[in-house]
C-alpha cells in the first residue's frame, strides 16, 4: 500500500465552492427542493427534534419512578363543565407521558430515521445517481410526515391519549359522550395513519430508484449490503403499513361513532381482532426499524476493517429473509391474549427462525473484524456497541419467543429491556453510527473524534445501566406501564426484600438514564461544533469503498459529475492515503479486484 | 448497589421464588436460555474486544486482509444456533400446554377484572376480593373482563393471562407452595392499572374449606336484600344441600339459605301473583296455581281454541317454556273459560325468577 506523493495532492476545494448546500439559497430553496440530499437532512434534523421530545419524556418518566410512592407529575385539565375545571388523576399524567414517549419515539424517530433521513441521503448517492426515482414523490413524503407529526403533536396539546403507543381497544376505542370525550386518541391515531402513507411512498420510491437506477455495472449482488437493507425495509413498509392504516381507520371509526362496534365488544366487536391486525402491522415494523440499522453496520464495519465485508450475500439474503419471515411471527405478542394454543406453537416457531438470520449477521460482522485493519473511530465503537446491545436484545428474544418463559416475561420490565435493546440498540445506535459516518459527507467537515468517543463511552454505560436492571427487575415480575411502585406490593405478599429489589431496580434504571441523556446530549454537541467549526472534510475520511466517498464532501447538486461505474461492492484495491488531507483516494491504475 | 443489597437479603438475582408446578419447569428453561445467552453473548464480545485489540489499525496506509466468505463458517453459524433454538422451542411447548389444559379434580374458580379491581368468584357464587386456593390441588382460573382487556399475572406461579371482554380465557396450574403472593394486572387498563392488585394466599391442607366457610359467612352477612336474592337464584338446591352439610357453622344462616322453590314462594306474593291466582284450588279470575304443574304436563289444559299443550311443544321442556311465555306474554296461550286480562310480565320477571316460581308450582302438587 502507498500514499500518494503530497505535491501531487490535489487541494480540498474551500466549503465555498458549489455543493448542494449552497447551490441556491433562502428558505424557500430548502422548502421546494427536489434534491434528496436536502429532503434527507430535513428529516434528519426532524427526528432528531422528535428524539429529543420523546426523550425527555423518558427522562420525566424515570425521574418520577426513581422514588416510591412519590409524585412529581402535575394534575392535567380534564374538562371544564359549568365553571368547574375538572382534572386528570396524576396517574393519568404519567399514563399519557408513557404513552407520547413510546408513540412519538415509533412513529415520528424509530420508524423515519434511518430510511427516510439517512437512506434519503445515501441511497440515491450510493447508487450513482443523481437522485431518486421520483424526487416530487420524495417531497411529498416528507410533508406527508410533517403533517402526520403535527396531529400526533395536536394529541399532546388535546390531552386524552393514555392507550400506550398500542392503541389495544377497546380501552382507545371507548365511545365517550358530550364533555367527557377526548380527542387525543382521533389525533394520535390521524397521525400515526398519515405517517403510514408517508412510509409507503418512501418505500415505493425506494424500491423504484434500486430497480431503476443502479449505474453501469452494478447488478443486485454488488448493491452496497445498505441498499439491501432499505430494499428490504421497503418491502415490508410497503406491504405492512396499508394493514395498519386500516386498522387505525376502524378504530377512529369506533371511537367517534356510538353504534359502530368492530372491536368493542360491548357493540359486538373482537378486542383480540385489533390486536391481530396491529401485530400484523406492527411485529414488521420492528424489522422496518432494525434492517435499515443492520445495513448501516455493515457498511461502517467493512470500511473501519478496511477490508471487504465477510459473507456479503449472506448478510444481503438475511435481509430479505427477516422481512419475509418477519410477517408471520406476530402472534408471539399475543401469547397470552387467549389465542388458540396451536397457533401460539406456530408463532413460537416461526419466532425462533426469524432469530437465525440476525444470528447469521452477527457472526458474519465479527468475522469481517478478523484480520481487518480495525479503525477505532466512532462510527465503529456504535457499531460494536450495536453488536453488543443487539445480541443482549436477540439473545433475550429466545427468553420471550419459548412460549412458557414468555408467559411469566410477557408484560414485564424485561419486554421493556428487551425491546429497548433492540430498537434502541437496533435503531438509535446504529442511527448514531449512521450520523458519524456520514457526518463528513453531509456537511463537508469532520467532527472531533475524541469527543465523540467520549459521548460513546457515557452512552455505553447509561444505556446497560438503565436497561440491565430492567431485566433484572421483569423477571421478578414487575409489571410494565405502572405509574408507582408502591408499598401495596409488600403487603400483597412480595415480601420485604421482593419490593426492595423493585425499588434497587428502578433506581439504578434511573441513575442510568440520566447517564444515557448526558452522553446523547454530549454526542449533540460534538456534531453541533463540528458543523461550525469542524475540520475540512475529505471525499473519503475513512477510506470507504462505496460510491458516496467517491463524490466530493459536501457532494455537489447533483452529487456525480459523471456517472459512475462500478465492480464489486467492497473493493479496496487500489485505495491509497493521500496524508497531505487526510484523505482516501481510488488509484485508477489499480489492478481490478479478484471475483469473489 | 443491587448486588450488595442482594448479597444482604440472601434472594437470587433472577425469577421470583417458585410456587407451582409450572415454576420448576419454566425456570430451568429460563436458566438454561440465561446460560446460552451468558456463553454466546462472553463468546461474541471476547472475540469482538480481541479481534479490536490485536487487529487495531497502526498506520493509515494499511489495509485488511483475511477471508471474505466461507460456506463451512456460514453452515456452521447458521445450523449451531438453529439446533439450540429447536431445542429451547420443543422444551418450551410442553411446558406451555400444562398452563393450558385441564387438570383432573381441577378447581374452578372465576376471575373478573373491571377497572380497577379483581373479583374471585368460588363455588356456590360466593364473590371476594381475594384469591384463595388450596395447595397441591389443581385449579383453573375462568378469566373475564367487564369492560377493558385486564391480565391477570401472578409471578409465583409464573402463570398470566388476558382478561378480555367478550369472551372467557383460562389457565391451569397448581400451587405448590404455601404462602401469600401477589396477583398483579399486567396489561395496561388506565388511570389506576398500578393499583389493581389482589392478594393469593395457598392455603394449606384443610385450610382453604375452612376459610371457604368463614368467607360464606361474612359474604352473606354482607348482603342486601336484592344482592341476596340474586345469588338464591344462582344456586341449586342440591348445592345448597351439600354446602349446609359441608359448613355446619353456617346455621345462623339457615334461613337465608333457601331453596328457589322458597324463593318462588315470596315472589308469589312479592309480584302480586296472588290477586288472581290462589294456590288452594279455589278458582279466582285465573287459573288456581294448585295442581297446575302436574295438569300441564298431563296434557289436561285446554286452551280457548281447544288446543293443547302438545299441539305447541313436544319437548321434555314443554312445561317450563309455557311457564315463561304464559308470564312474560300472557295473551299467547289464554286457558278456556278464563279472560285474557294478566297484564304481562316480560322486564319485571326475569327468567331466573320464573325458575323459582316453576319451583314454587311443583310443590303445589296435590298429595303434597
Amino acid at each position: 500500500m502507498s500514499s500518494i506523493a503530497h505535491p501531487n495532492a490535489n487541494p480540498l476545494p474551500e466549503l465555498t465552492s458549489d455543493n448542494y448546500l449552497n447551490h441556491s439559497r433562502g428558505i424557500l430553496s430548502w422548502l421546494v427542493t427536489l434534491d434528496h440530499k436536502r429532503i434527507g437532512l430535513m428529516y434528519l434534523a426532524s427526528v432528531i427534534f422528535f428524539l429529543i421530545l420523546g426523550g425527555s419524556f423518558a427522562i420525566i418518566l424515570r425521574t418520577e419512578l426513581y422514588e416510591v410512592g412519590r409524585n412529581i407529575l402535575p394534575q392535567l385539565p380534564k374538562s371544564t363543565v359549568g365553571g368547574d375545571t375538572q382534572y386528570f388523576a396524576w396517574t393519568d399524567t404519567y399514563n399519557q407521558m408513557f404513552t407520547l414517549h413510546g408513540g412519538i419515539l415509533v412513529f415520528l424517530f424509530i420508524i423515519p430515521a434511518i430510511p427516510a433521513a439517512l437512506g434519503n441521503f445515501v441511497l440515491p448517492i450510493m447508487l450513482g445517481a443523481k437522485d431518486v426515482a421520483f424526487p416530487r414523490l420524495n417531497l411529498m413524503s416528507y410533508y406527508i410526515y410533517v403533517g402526520g407529526a403535527i396531529f400526533f403533536v395536536l394529541a399532546l396539546v388535546a390531552g386524552g391519549l393514555d392507550t400506550g403507543w398500542t392503541f389495544y381497544t377497546p380501552y382507545s376505542s371507548s365511545f365517550e359522550k358530550g364533555s367527557e370525550f377526548h380527542w387525543g386518541v382521533v389525533f394520535a391515531v390521524s397521525g400515526a395513519f398519515i405517517l403510514g402513507f408517508s412510509s409507503i411512498l418512501t418505500g415505493v420510491n425506494f424500491i423504484s430508484t434500486m430497480h431503476m437506477l443502479r449505474p453501469p455495472g452494478m447488478t443486485w449482488f454488488r448493491m452496497p449490503l445498505m441498499l439491501w437493507a432499505l430494499y428490504a425495509t421497503s418491502v415490508m413498509q410497503i406491504l405492512a403499513t396499508p394493514v395498519l392504516a386500516i386498522t387505525l381507520m376502524l378504530l377512529i371509526i369506533e371511537r367517534l361513532y356510538d353504534g359502530i362496534g368492530i372491536f368493542d365488544p360491548a357493540r359486538g366487536g373482537d378486542p383480540v381482532l385489533f390486536q391481530h391486525f396491529f401485530w400484523f402491522y406492527s411485529h414488521p415494523a420492528v424489522y422496518i426499524m432494525i434492517v435499515p440499522g443492520m445495513g448501516i453496520i455493515s457498511e461502517v464495519i467493512s470500511t473501519f476493517c478496511h477490508k471487504a465485508i465477510f459473507g456479503y450475500r449472506f448478510i444481503a439474503c438475511s435481509s430479505l429473509a427477516i422481512a419475509l419471515v418477519g410477517f408471520l411471527v406476530w402472534g408471539h405478542h399475543m401469547f397470552t391474549s387467549g389465542q388458540s394454543a396451536l397457533i401460539s406453537t406456530f408463532f413460537a416457531l416461526l419466532t425462533f427462525l426469524v432469530a437465525i438470520p440476525s444470528a447469521i449477521k452477527v457472526f458474519n460482522w465479527l468475522a469481517t473484524m478478523y484480520k481487518g485493519s480495525i479503525d477505532l473511530r466512532t462510527p465503529m465503537l456504535y457499531a460494536m456497541l450495536f453488536i453488543w446491545v443487539f445480541t443482549v436484545g436477540g439473545l433475550t428474544g429466545m427468553f420471550l419467543g419459548a412460549v412458557s418463559t414468555d408467559i411469566h416475561l410477557h408484560d414485564t420490565y424485561f419486554v421493556v429491556a428487551h425491546f429497548h435493546y433492540t430498537m434502541v440498540g437496533g435503531t438509535l445506535f446504529a442511527f448514531l453510527a449512521g450520523v458519524h459516518y456520514w457526518f463528513p459527507k453531509m456537511f463537508g467537515r469532520m467532527y472531533s473524534e475524541l469527543g465523540g468517543r467520549i459521548a460513546w463511552a457515557i452512552v455505553f454505560v447509561g444505556f446497560n445501566l438503565t436497561f440491565i436492571s430492567q431485566f433484572i427487575g421483569g423477571s421478578r415480575g414487575m409489571p410494565r406501564r405502572y405509574a408507582d411502585f408502591g408499598e401495596k406490593l409488600t403487603e400483597l405478599g412480595f415480601g420485604e426484600s421482593h419490593a426492595q429489589l423493585f425499588i434497587q431496580c428502578q433506581k439504578i434504571s434511573t441513575i442510568g438514564s440520566y447517564i444515557l441523556g448526558i452522553g446523547l446530549v454530549w454526542a449533540a454537541i460534538v456534531l453541533v461544533i463540528a458543523l461550525f467549526k469542524g475540520k475540512r472534510a475529505p471525499s473519503n475520511p475513512w477510506g470507504g469503498p462505496t460510491l458516496e466517498w467517491r463524490c466530493a464532501s459536501p457532494p455537489i447538486h447533483e452529487n456525480f459529475v459523471d456517472t459512475p461505474t462500478v465492480g464489486e461492492p467492497y473493493d479496496y484495491t487500489g485505495m491509497q492515503y493521500d496524508e497531505t488531507n487526510e484523505n482516501y483516494v481510488v488509484n485508477p491504475d489499480a489492478a481490478p479486484a479478484p471475483q469473489h | 448497589m443491587l448486588m450488595s443489597w442482594l448479597a444482604q437479603s440472601g434472594s437470587t438475582l433472577w425469577m421470583p421464588p417458585p410456587a407451582s408446578d409450572i415454576a420448576g419447569p419454566v425456570d430451568w428453561l429460563f436458566y438454561f436460555i440465561l446460560y446460552t445467552s451468558y456463553f454466546f453473548l462472553a463468546l461474541i464480545i471476547a472475540l469482538m474486544v480481541f479481534f479490536a485489540i490485536k487487529y487495531r489499525r497502526r498506520d493509515p496506509r494499511e489495509m485488511g486482509s483475511g477471508p471474505t466468505h466461507g460456506m463451512v463458517l456460514e453452515l456452521t453459524w447458521t445450523i449451531i444456533p438453529l439446533i439450540i433454538v429447536m431445542f429451547i422451542f420443543f422444551n418450551a411447548i410442553p411446558d406451555y400446554y400444562l398452563s393450558e389444559g385441564d387438570r383432573t379434580n381441577q378447581l374452578e374458580i372465576n376471575v373478573t377484572g373491571s377497572k380497577w379491581q379483581w373479583d374471585f368468584q368460588y363455588d356456590n357464587n360466593l364473590h371476594h376480593g381475594e384469591l384463595h386456593l388450596p395447595v397441591n390441588r389443581p385449579i383453573r382460573l375462568n378469566i373475564n373482563s367487564t369492560d377493558v382487556v385486564h391480565s391477570v399475572y401472578i409471578p409465583a406461579f409464573r402463570a398470566k393471562k388476558d382478561a378480555v371482554p367478550g369472551r372467557s380465557n383460562y389457565m391451569t396450574f397448581t400451587p405448590t407452595r404455601v404462602g401469600t403472593y401477589p396477583l398483579l394486572c399486567a396489561e395496561f387498563c388506565g388511570t389506576q392499572h398500578s393499583d389493581m392488585l389482589a392478594k393469593v394466599v395457598v392455603h394449606p391442607k384443610g385450610g382453604y374449606e375452612k376459610w371457604l366457610a368463614e368467607a360464606a359467612r361474612s359474604f352473606l352477612s354482607e348482603l342486601d336484600e336484592t344482592q341476596y336474592e340474586q345469588w338464591k337464584l344462582l344456586v341449586t338446591p342440591e348445592d345448597l344441600d351439600n354446602f349446609l352439610a359441608q359448613y355446619p357453622e353456617l346455621e345462623e344462616f339457615e334461613d337465608k339459605l333457601t331453596t328457589p322453590a322458597m324463593y318462588g314462594e315470596e315472589l308469589y306474593t312479592k309480584a302480586g301473583c296472588n290477586q288472581c291466582h290462589s294456590i288452594d284450588g279455589t278458582s279466582n279470575t285465573g287459573p288456581t296455581f294448585k295442581g297446575m304443574y302436574g295438569r300441564t304436563i298431563r296434557g289436561e289444559t285446554v286452551f280457548k281454541d281447544d288446543t293443547k299443550l302438545e299441539t305447541y311443544f313436544n319437548a321434555d321442556y314443554a312445561a317450563e317454556n309455557y311457564f315463561l311465555e304464559s308470564i312474560h306474554e300472557p295473551g299467547a296461550k289464554v286457558v278456556k273459560g278464563m279472560k285474557d286480562t294478566m297484564p304481562a310480565q316480560k322486564g319485571k320477571i326475569s327468567e331466573q325468577e320464573v325458575g323459582a316460581l316453576i319451583a314454587f308450582f311443583k310443590t303445589l302438587e296435590s298429595g303434597q
